[in-house]
């Protein structure tokens, strides 16, 4: 039961995008496209699951002092490893994600469950958290890329929709269009999972990078405790 | 702020960690490099075609003149009196090479241009701007406009067709001129 609820976390409730605001930045970016959300939500998702459970296994070994930057050798390991084999095997798929496929290492979502969950749990568990997570930032983007390319460019997966074509909403595949759609998911996510949330202790020292480091509240190192603050400054 | 304290342990498991993952990717290099490659060549031979579609026959030129530009990677001798030179642009511009593909007759007039590989976030229209250079030679291919907003990538394609353009007056003697 409680696999499973670690597993459904990531899906509405503790949504890495839609509630805990995190990622961003690809989300904005390649939602405009129904193929390009899967791709990278799936590229996304490899990389969750394996740097977690490598992560949770090297959990012990792995001393506090450089475990940041531990994490990011093995996320941006595993992030290149997605790249050489999308590159030889999905070069389409690759050249449409281009840039934003280097970017994974920087997402916020990976290092957020890397250092909240991964370094706390065990393997299993931490595989599950990243199935879960992965599925959830999937989820967000394609229903952020359905609203935007369906709406705005009268198309669904690069095929056009007839009836469609004299109502595009052109602003919907423009960066503003896109804050417009991401708000819109917000409210309605916040609107459904009412109570169900995160509260804001979820968002205080333990969840900071460097609160080992500074020891102190919050409010000295200018982490924003207040809800939603943990997303400041995410990728 | 209390300073982190850094030992022995912390930098051999961070060292192990960087080489493990570093064998990783050297051993999966080994597998798609291949793969990487043969796709490069079916992308270049597909752009050779875009850019001179009437090709018949054609020949690449492996002995490259000395003072070639290094951003030329590989020229072709199409049907006798055409040049089909392959440029990558170099990585000072940018972490990935921007792949070009030029079509050149042997009077210097650019016949067509193809991006085979762009990875920058902003898009010029890869399929459209290249387009601007046809018919153009080397007096005036400096003419055509940089694209607003994407000025890093138009300035280092005009140069790639600038060093097209000197690699054509080298193996085409001077035709170029």
């Amino acid at each position: 039961m409680k696999k499973l609820r670690i597993l459904t976390n990531g899906l509405l409730k503790e949504n890495p995008v839609l509630v805990l605001v995190l990622g961003t930045c690809p989300t904005l970016a390649m939602s405009v496209s129904v193929v390009n959300a899967i791709a990278m939500g799936l590229a996304a998702t490899f990389v969750l699951i394996c740097s977690n459970a490598v992560i949770s296994l090297l959990r012990k070994v792995i001393p506090d002092t450089v475990r940041i930057p531990c994490y990011i050798v093995v996320i941006a390991g595993f992030v290149t490893l997605v790249q050489m084999l999308m590159e030889a095997y999905l070069p389409d798929l690759y050249d449409m994600l281009g840039v934003y496929l280097a970017l994974i290492v920087v997402n916020c979502i990976i290092l957020g469950r890397a250092e909240m969950f991964a370094n706390k749990h065990n393997v299993l568990e931490s595989a599950l958290d990243g199935l879960g997570m992965g599925f959830g930032f999937t989820l967000a983007l394609l229903a952020m890329a359905i609203i935007r390319e369906v709406l705005g460019n009268a198309s669904f997966a690069g095929h056009a929709i007839g009836f469609l074509q004299n109502y595009k909403i052109p602003i919907l595949v423009a960066p503003p269009g896109g804050f417009l759609v991401f708000g819109c998911l917000i409210a309605l996510v916040a609107a459904v999972t009412r109570g169900k949330a995160p509260k804001k202790k979820t968002f205080d020292c333990e969840g900071c990078p460097s609160a080992s480091f500074c020891r102190k509240d919050c409010a000295s190192c200018g982490v924003n405790t207040e809800k939603g603050g943990e997303a400041n400054g995410n990728v | 702020m209390n300073r982190p304290k850094f030992n022995v342990k912390s930098i051999i498991v961070l060292t192990a960690i960087c080489l493990i993952v570093t064998a990783l990717l050297a051993v999966t290099n080994h597998f798609t490099a291949p793969i990487v490659e043969k796709t490069r060549q079916q992308k270049i031979e597909a752009s050779l075609k875009e850019v001179l579609p009437d090709m018949t026959k054609m020949e690449e030129i492996t002995d490259l003149p000395e003072g070639t530009p290094s951003t030329v990677k590989a020229v072709y001798r199409i049907n006798d009196d055409e040049y089909a030179i392959v440029l990558a642009t170099s990585s000072a511009y940018s972490s990935k090479d921007m792949g070009i593909t030029v079509g050149m007759s042997k009077d210097g007039e650019i016949l067509g241009v193809k991006l085979t590989s762009y990875f920058e976030s902003k898009d010029f229209g890869k399929d459209t701007y290249p387009q601007n250079y046809v018919g153009k030679n080397s007096a005036n291919y400096t003419d055509v406009d940089t694209f607003s907003g994407v000025t890093y990538s138009s300035n280092a394609l005009k140069r790639a067709i600038g060093d097209a353009f000197e690699c054509l007056k080298l193996v085409g003697g001077g035709a170029a001129e």
